[in-house]
Order: structure tokens, then C-alpha cells, then sequence
């Protein structure tokens, strides 16, 4: 076949848009499983806001369609580029393991950190670190509440722990028998205890230690995986206080071998927990010098309807309190700012616990005059209120915080877990009708909600293109659209509505990822609510109410829909984890390979990426020879591009090898031409007069400007009815348009791309951040990383994305003029809102 | 309609009945759930209800075994069937039979709650 080539090459070319027509089949299949992909997780996203009913069905077929929709994502670019990404198959069958794991709520953790430092603990590393230091790790970055320094040893060190004193099997064995199982537990607690701490993960504490000096001391706790979550295990785990360095890798043994102890593994098997899927992590954090500490309950579980927050405390560490050994002050302080201290019971204190240097702790003598004081003074009482309530607001639920004041009156936050209340301790619905009734509704009906829950605070409204500047954690967020820009708000807001945007977009997945009661697309909320103004957000009823009403704050807290506890949700929670998030950003990023693929969207991410620039890669094609589909399009500016028709992109008749505008039938292609031809956008007379030649040139992509290059460059745009992949090198520019025009609004997208620039990196980078601008103002979810934009527009109708191509076609003339102009940032600003009010004469901004 | 509303549900999903619920309740209904079908049809002989509720592939008695026991017991009774995708072509059967409605899995929880409504009303007609 091949030497047949070379005596016909009108048959070569032939063959090679043939081979390029298939291959675009194949993206056409990409494409479609891509989008049933985004389908789905839109879909199962939407399921987490509590509005509908799903059962494990729902979450069986969920996974079997996820695995075949990305299995047929990643088949299809392995036949696109001849099997060129064969490790982005590994990456599909760890995911697809992940997900099952979740689906069976079985852990995987594989290789993982050995330690973690508490400042950089998320939500994400639950299965990690345990829900307790997760927490903590929540508290300290996101409420930027004090939590003492430290560090996490992980699940991963336990998994290496007992994997090098080979004690797997056994411990999987005790959830076989009854008979013998205290002995072999007993057995396997000293194996723990007494054995070495493995040399990795000794090195890896060893570094954390580092920073902190060899008198300081540890509160050494543990951390289970699954205590405090779903179960609360509650004191049957070894926490040790003030540890010094170098009895740390004891404590650390003790902790973990309690998960083994006789009343863990009885609470096991009770709640049916296998001691084989345990696990324990280990926090150590600082020890607070603490004056006074104790416990805080955000509600009285005794009368949860009722407004007190109920304090115990005692003087020195929080021992006495936490075990209930000894006489401690009791105090109620009112929910409501400026929390006053509603009920008192000072008791006679004749002991408190205190830390000595030597590393152990010592009960001591409490001095006569201090023992009929109380413990803690009625400003600490409220700023613990204000603190309390700030994480029962973060975390939903009633809270149990364990806590410690030190000399200078700061508070720490040593522990928060949600407070179990009975429901049959709290009253129905049925008086909320009255004290609603005193409450204005501002909005009702307006939008759907995207998460259901209650929340209330001061509105805080942030118009278009405008900074978030001035937004306080617990304010309710008000946006005109759902911008990205705005994610990192959403979770300090007490709540969120939009006047545009859908329950199953960015945002609310967002929302849903922190449960923030979320309402969107509601058309109105910028213009009813007004920045400052109180308002209580019911978003289950889908209501806005004027002022904050207790009631309903109150009956969502302990009574409302807790649709979150059912296992289902926290199944699916689970398992979107390892679908939902988008690791992979930067396609020019060394990390932008299939190893880094965690999630089904790095997946098809990373795949749709690189079928695009597949796609762009024409083989055996003599752009210059011409040939039936292939034809060379005369725009009347200077820039040539050389059109390959894959099927309906070119009017049939007539064509010889030139063509003009009017033969193009390919609807995005024509599009971005109209832009780019828009009268104004190719400025003719570009740059200065000693760039002006050099520019002109290189637009005409000739061989001279690339001295020695063996090809000569085109602009080439791959084209069918509904489909174009157009590659740009305009001089140094490098750009790239893929467009799809899909059946439903769903399907269609467009990928734009650009890097480069003739000038320094200063300025490549500020055209990088107009360009940005500019897509983002187009409502383009943008990725920008020094002279790389990438910018995506899925979703919207036809109609709409014919516009923004034209708006792209504009932008591709328009930024060719850019980069010697960028003289400051501020030049940025004003060119952006030039463009997007059509006005291209860049020398007149 | 002066009585509260009576909701019997009947799933072998625990959540399902779990989660109606809580929110049934509190659209001020009274709820009884149930995740075993022959339980459920007992009861039916010591009260009757408004509107039941009940899935329709269960082990023991199926959904179509409760409705016509429901219908036999209580003709007002309204019946809502939950069904799969896949078995929605058996609960055309239902319709038959004098099923009100039904509705597949997943659905929307403010949908279950119109078709509820709709049921009461006839029921008391």
C-alpha cells in the first residue's frame, strides 16, 4: 500500500483524511461518553442535596454505568493515538477499585502520607487521619479557630505497623471466633506495645519532631478511623497527655494498640464494625499550659428546645471533667449574642490536674482562695459560646467541644464532635407556625434548591465582577451567577443563593461537598436582598425569611431533615470522592499525566485533552498539494488556513482549491470566522513601525521565520458540520479552538487554548490574565498558569455558543495585537472592558 | 381535611422508609414504615390508612400482593408503588389492579409528597 502512496499521491492524501474522518469518529464516541460521564456526576450531585429518595440500587448502577462510560472514554483514545497512553487504563481500574471499595465500604488507602501536619488536614484526608483530627484540621483552616500545633501519624503508618509485625491475619482473625479472641487480643497488643516502631514511620515522626524543640510536650490522641463519625467510640480509645519527645513512639504504640483493648473490640461487635477494616491515627498536638479547661455542650441534651449552652469546667487540664472524677463548675450561657451566663453552679475545687516538666501529669492541691471562684470568668464563658457555635454552624450539628484556656486568656479548641440528642427529647414542627408568622418572607419559591438545610445570617451580595472583599464566615452569600471564583466562600457561608445557575453546576456541588443550605437560579436574590440585611435561608421549604428566626435555626439543628445520616448518602458521599474532584488543572503541568488521575473526571479530563491535540496531529496530509477535502480558505486578511473536511464542513459544489467564506457549511467554523473578520479585530496596522513588517509575516506562518524547520507550518482547522479543531500559530501564539455543536445543549462545548507570546514572560503572562478575563467574563470556567489559558464553556444552547465562538474569533484577531502593548496591569483591566464592550482599537484605550 | 394524614410505607430498603419518613412528618403526616411486607399486611387488618406506599419487588409478599390485600381490606386506600427501572413494566400491571400511581427510584421527595396529597384527597372523597 505504501510505495502506492508515493506513485498516487492524490490517493495518499485521500487516504489521510480518510484515517483522520475515522479517527474523528472515535472522538465523536469520546465525546459522547464524556459527556454521559459529566451526566452522571452531575446527576449523582444533585442526589447529595437531600431533595430526592435513592437507595442502593441507584448506587450499584451508578458505578457500573461511571466504569463503562470511562472505560469507553479511554478505549477510544487508545484507537486515536495508536495505544499512546496505556497507563491511563491503570488509572481507570484503580478508580474503578476506589469507587467499589466505597460502594462496599470497605477502606482503601494504598500509599499515603506517613504523617500529616496539622495545618495542612482537610476533610478530604478523613480516611487518612480519622474524622477526629479531620476535624480539627476543619476547625483550625477553616474557622481559623486556635487548635494547637502538631501533627497526624496516619492510617497509612498503622497499615505499615502491622504489616511489619505481621499481624494482619491475626487481627482479621478475630472477627471470626468469640472463644479465644481475649487472649489473641491480649496477644496482639503486645506484639504492638512491645515491639519497634517501624523505621520509615519513625523517620517520618522523627522530622515532624524537628520543629519543636526537645522540652516541648504532646497530648497524644487517638484518632481512629470511623470514631466520632458514624460511631463515636467514645472514651474507649488511649489518649495520652503531655508526652515528651522522646516518650512519643510509647504513646503512640499505646494509642494504637487500644484499638484492640477488651471493650473496643466488644463495641465492634456490637455495631458490627470488623476489627480487620480498623484502623488508628494518631494526633499529636502541643499541650496547652491550660489555667482552666473543660467541656462545652452547643446544646443541653437534657432540653435541647431549651437556649442554653451548658458548660462544665475545672481549673488545670481537663482531666477531671473528661473522666468525672472530682467536683467541676457547671454553667449555662445563652445561645443568643451577647451570650450572658444564665445559670451558675460553682463548686468547692480542691484538686486540679497539672502537667510537670518531667513529661507526667500530677493532681494537685487546688490553693484555698481560688477554690470557690469560678473557673473560667463570664467573658471567657461567651467567647467560648461565640467560638462553640462558630463550629456547630460549620458542621451542622450540635457540638461537643472539648477545650482549654491558657495564661493569656485565649481559647483552644482541643476536640469537637457532633452531640447525639435524642429525638424524642425534641418537639415536632408544630410551634414553628407562630414564630415564623412574626418573620416577614422576603423570597418564596424563587429557584430550586440545590442543598437542603437552614441557615441565617447577615447577607452579603456580591454583584458581577466584583470582589468578595468584606465577606465574613457565617454571612449569607448572595450571588448574581454561580462563579467558580466564588467556590472558596461557599464554605464559610452560613448559606447561599444565586439568581442564576442549576442545581447540578459547579457551585452546588460545592454547596452540597460542605452542606451549605443552598438555593440557586432564583432570578431575583441580588435585587430583594440587600448587602447587611439579617435574613434566615429555609431551604427546605425553599423560603426566605426577613430577620434570623431562632425557631426555625433551632428545629433545623435538631429536628430537620437529617437525610445526610443515611448510609446510602454517606455511601454516595464516599464514592463521589473518587469520581467528582478535578485534580488535573494545568494541561502544561508535569503533572498533567494518567499517574495523576485520582478521580473519573481526572480521567476524562486528562482524555478529552489529549484527543483534542490528537486530533490537531495531521499525519500524512500534504496541506500544501490540496486535494478533495482538502482546501485552502481565503479570509481577505493575512492569515492563511488550510481547511480539512471530514464531512460536511465545505459546500459541495464548485470548490476548487481555494475557497472563500462562503463555502465554508461548518457552523462553528463559520462562527469564529465571522468573528475574525469582524471589522476592527485584525488590525491591520499591528504594532510599531519596527514590528510591523516582523509581525505581518509571521501571521503568514512562512517558512522563513522558521529558519531550518523542515515543514512549513499551517493554520489548520479540521472541520465538519458541527465540529472544528482549530490550530492556530500565529507567530509564537499557539492556539487552539476545539468546538462541538451537540443535538442537546448539554453536549456542546468549546476548549480554548493559548500559550506563547514574541515578547517577555511579564507580558506573555498579563495578555494570559486579559485573555482570562475576558473568557471568564463569557462565563468560560478558565484555568490560567503563567502564559497558558485554558479556558471551557460547556452546556449552554446553540445559539449561545455561536456567539461565544464568534466572541473566540474576535479574541483570536484581537489578542494577536496584545503583548507589546501590555505595558502594566492596570492596561489589562481597561483592555478587558474594552473588548468586551467591542471596542478593539487597542492604541485608543 | 380536619384528621391528619395516615402514610403506611412499606420498603425492604430501610432508607426509603426511614427518610419518608421524616419528611412526611413533617408536612404534619402521621407515618408508619415498614421493611417487612408480611408485617405490613398485618397491620393493614388492625388499621386503615390513607395512602400506603409500598415498593414493589420484596421478599415475601411483593407490592402487588400489598395492594390488592390493601385493596380488598380498605378500597379508598390510595396505593403508590416504588419501583426500578427495570420493573417498570410490572407496575403497569398495578395500574390494573387499582394502583393510584407509581413513581421509579430515585425520585424527588416533593413529587412523592404531591402524589400523597392527591391520594388523601381521593381517599376521603
Amino acid at each position: 500500500m505504501t510505495w502506492l502512496h508515493y506513485l498516487f499521491p492524490r490517493r495518499r492524501q485521500q487516504y489521510a483524511v480518510e484515517a483522520l474522518r475515522a479517527k474523528h469518529d472515535r472522538f465523536r464516541d469520546l465525546l459522547d461518553n464524556n459527556n454521559r460521564v459529566l451526566e452522571l456526576i452531575a446527576d449523582a450531585g444533585e442526589k447529595l442535596g437531600g431533595e430526592y429518595l435513592f437507595d442502593r440500587q441507584y448506587l450499584i448502577d451508578l458505578d457500573l454505568e461511571l466504569a463503562e462510560a470511562c472505560r469507553a472514554v479511554v478505549r477510544n483514545l487508545a484507537e486515536m493515538s495508536g495505544d499512546g497512553y496505556p497507563r491511563l487504563r491503570q488509572a481507570l481500574e484503580r478508580t474503578r477499585a476506589a469507587v467499589r471499595a466505597s460502594l462496599e465500604s470497605r477502606p482503601v488507602r494504598g500509599a499515603g502520607p506517613l504523617v500529616v501536619e496539622i495545618g495542612d488536614l482537610r476533610t478530604e484526608l478523613t480516611s487518612l487521619v480519622g474524622e477526629k483530627m479531620a476535624r480539627l484540621g476543619e476547625i483550625r483552616g477553616r474557622l481559623d479557630l486556635p487548635v494547637p500545633d502538631g501533627f497526624v501519624i496516619t492510617a497509612c503508618a498503622f497499615d505499615r505497623l502491622v504489616r511489619d509485625r505481621g499481624l494482619a491475619e491475626r487481627i482479621a482473625a478475630l472477627d471470626g471466633r468469640l472463644e479465644d479472641s481475649a487472649q489473641s487480643a491480649a496477644g496482639i497488643i503486645s506484639a504492638i506495645t512491645e515491639g519497634g516502631v517501624p523505621t520509615e514511620v519513625r523517620k517520618a515522626i522523627k522530622r515532624s519532631l524537628a520543629g519543636y524543640g526537645r522540652d516541648a510536650s504532646f497530648a497524644v490522641r487517638s484518632s481512629a478511623l470511623g470514631e466520632d463519625g458514624e460511631q463515636s467510640f467514645a472514651g474507649l480509645h488511649t489518649t495520652t497527655l503531655n508526652v515528651r519527645p522522646d516518650d512519643l513512639f510509647d504513646a503512640y504504640r499505646q494509642s494504637v494498640a487500644s484499638l484492640f483493648g477488651a471493650s473496643a473490640l466488644e463495641y465492634r461487635r456490637e455495631h458490627a464494625l470488623p476489627v480487620a477494616e480498623a484502623a488508628m491515627a494518631v494526633g499529636c498536638q502541643v499541650m496547652v499550659p491550660a489555667v482552666a479547661s473543660g467541656v462545652l455542650y452547643t446544646v443541653d441534651p437534657v432540653t435541647p428546645e431549651a437556649d442554653g449552652i451548658v458548660v462544665t469546667a475545672c481549673l488545670g487540664l481537663g482531666v477531671l471533667v473528661v473522666e468525672g472524677r472530682s467536683a467541676v463548675d457547671r454553667f449555662v450561657v445563652s445561645r443568643t449574642p451577647p451570650h450572658a451566663v444564665t445559670g451558675r453552679q460553682v463548686a468547692q475545687k480542691s484538686e486540679m490536674v497539672v502537667a510537670l516538666p518531667d513529661g507526667s501529669v500530677e493532681s494537685n492541691q487546688v490553693p484555698e482562695a481560688q477554690r470557690d471562684k469560678p473557673a473560667v470568668s463570664d467573658e471567657i464563658l461567651a467567647a467560648l459560646a461565640r467560638s462553640a457555635l462558630k463550629i456547630e454552624r460549620h458542621m451542622r450539628s450540635p457540638q461537643d467541644v472539648e477545650w482549654a484556656v491558657d495564661a493569656e486568656g485565649r481559647i483552644w479548641i482541643l476536640q469537637a464532635r457532633p452531640l447525639r440528642i435524642d429525638p424524642r427529647r425534641t418537639r415536632g414542627a408544630e410551634d414553628l407556625g407562630e414564630a415564623i408568622r412574626h418573620h416577614p418572607v422576603l423570597m418564596r419559591g424563587a429557584g430550586v434548591v440545590a442543598c437542603r438545610g437552614i441557615g441565617a445570617g447577615e447577607v452579603f451580595v456580591v454583584g458581577s465582577g466584583e470582589m468578595a472583599e468584606g465577606f465574613e464566615p457565617g454571612n449569607v452569600l448572595v450571588a448574581g451567577f454561580a462563579s467558580p471564583s466564588l467556590s472558596r466562600l461557599v464554605s464559610m457561608a452560613s448559606a447561599v443563593i444565586t439568581d442564576v445557575g442549576a442545581a447540578a453546576g459547579h457551585f452546588a456541588t460545592i454547596a452540597r461537598e460542605y452542606r451549605v443550605p443552598a438555593i440557586v437560579d432564583t432570578g431575583e436574590a441580588t435585587r430583594t436582598l440587600r448587602t447587611g440585611m439579617a435574613v434566615t435561608v429555609d431551604a427546605e421549604e425553599n423560603i426566605v425569611y426577613e430577620g434570623v428566626v431562632e425557631q426555625l435555626l433551632r428545629y433545623g439543628l435538631l429536628r430537620g431533615d437529617r437525610y445526610e445520616e443515611a448510609p446510602e448518602f454517606r455511601v454516595l458521599r464516599r464514592m463521589l470522592r473518587h469520581v467528582v474532584p478535578l485534580n488535573l488543572y494545568d494541561p502544561s503541568s508535569a503533572a498533567f499525566v494518567p499517574e495523576r488521575c485520582s478521580t473519573y473526571h481526572d480521567i476524562i479530563r486528562f482524555a478529552h485533552e489529549k484527543a483534542v491535540m490528537e486530533l490537531g496531529e495531521v499525519r500524512g496530509l500534504d496541506l500544501g498539494r490540496g486535494g478533495e477535502h482538502v482546501r485552502r480558505l481565503d479570509l481577505g486578511i493575512p492569515m492563511d488556513l488550510v481547511l480539512i473536511d471530514i464531512g460536511g464542513g465545505l459546500a459541495a459544489e464548485g470548490t476548487g482549491p481555494i475557497v472563500d467564506l462562503d463555502q465554508v457549511t461548518s457552523r462553528p467554523l463559520r462562527a469564529v470566522l465571522d468573528g475574525l473578520t469582524t471589522p476592527g479585530v485584525w488590525d491591520t496596522n499591528p504594532a510599531g513601525m519596527d514590528l510591523e513588517g516582523f509581525m505581518s509575516s509571521a501571521t503568514r506562518s512562512s517558512s522563513l521565520m522558521l529558519p531550518g524547520a523542515v515543514a512549513v507550518e499551517h493554520n489548520v482547522a479540521i472541520v465538519s458540520r458541527d465540529y472544528v479543531n482549530l490550530n492556530l500559530r500565529l507567530g509564537y501564539h499557539f492556539n487552539v479552538l476545539d468546538c462541538h455543536l451537540g443535538e442537546r445543549p448539554g453536549d456542546s462545548y468549546i476548549l480554548f487554548r493559548f500559550v506563547g507570546g514574541v515578547t517577555d514572560l511579564t507580558r506573555r503572562t498579563r495578555r494570559a490574565a486579559l485573555l482570562s478575563g475576558i473568557l471568564e467574563h463569557y462565563g468560560f470556567v478558565v484555568n490560567q498558569k503563567g502564559d497558558l489559558v485554558v479556558g471551557r464553556l460547556t452546556g449552554p444552547s446553540a445559539d449561545v455558543i455561536g456567539q461565544r465562538l464568534q466572541m473566540a474569533g474576535r479574541l483570536i484577531g484581537y489578542s494577536r495585537q496584545l503583548d507589546i502593548r501590555l505595558r502594566d496591569d492596570a492596561v489589562v483591566h481597561r483592555l478587558a472592558e474594552g473588548f468586551v464592550q467591542g471596542c478593539y482599537d487597542i492604541d485608543g484605550m | 381535611m380536619g384528621q391528619k394524614i395516615e402514610v403506611m410505607v412499606v420498603d425492604d430498603e430501610p432508607t426509603v422508609g426511614e427518610r419518608l419518613k421524616d419528611y412526611l412528618q413533617k408536612k404534619d403526616m402521621v407515618v408508619e414504615t415498614f421493611t417487612d411486607s408480611q408485617a405490613a399486611i398485618e397491620r393493614l387488618t388492625e388499621k386503615r390508612f390513607d395512602v400506603v406506599i409500598t415498593d414493589l419487588k420484596m421478599s415475601g409478599p411483593t407490592g402487588l400482593d400489598v395492594l390488592v390485600f390493601v385493596k380488598n381490606e380498605h378500597l379508598a386506600t390510595q396505593v403508590i408503588i416504588i419501583t426500578g427501572y427495570a420493573t417498570i413494566e410490572a407496575a403497569r400491571g398495578a395500574e390494573v389492579v387499582g394502583a393510584m400511581d407509581f413513581i421509579t427510584k430515585p425520585f424527588e421527595m416533593k413529587d412523592m409528597y404531591k402524589l400523597v396529597l392527591k391520594g388523601a384527597k381521593k381517599a376521603r372523597r
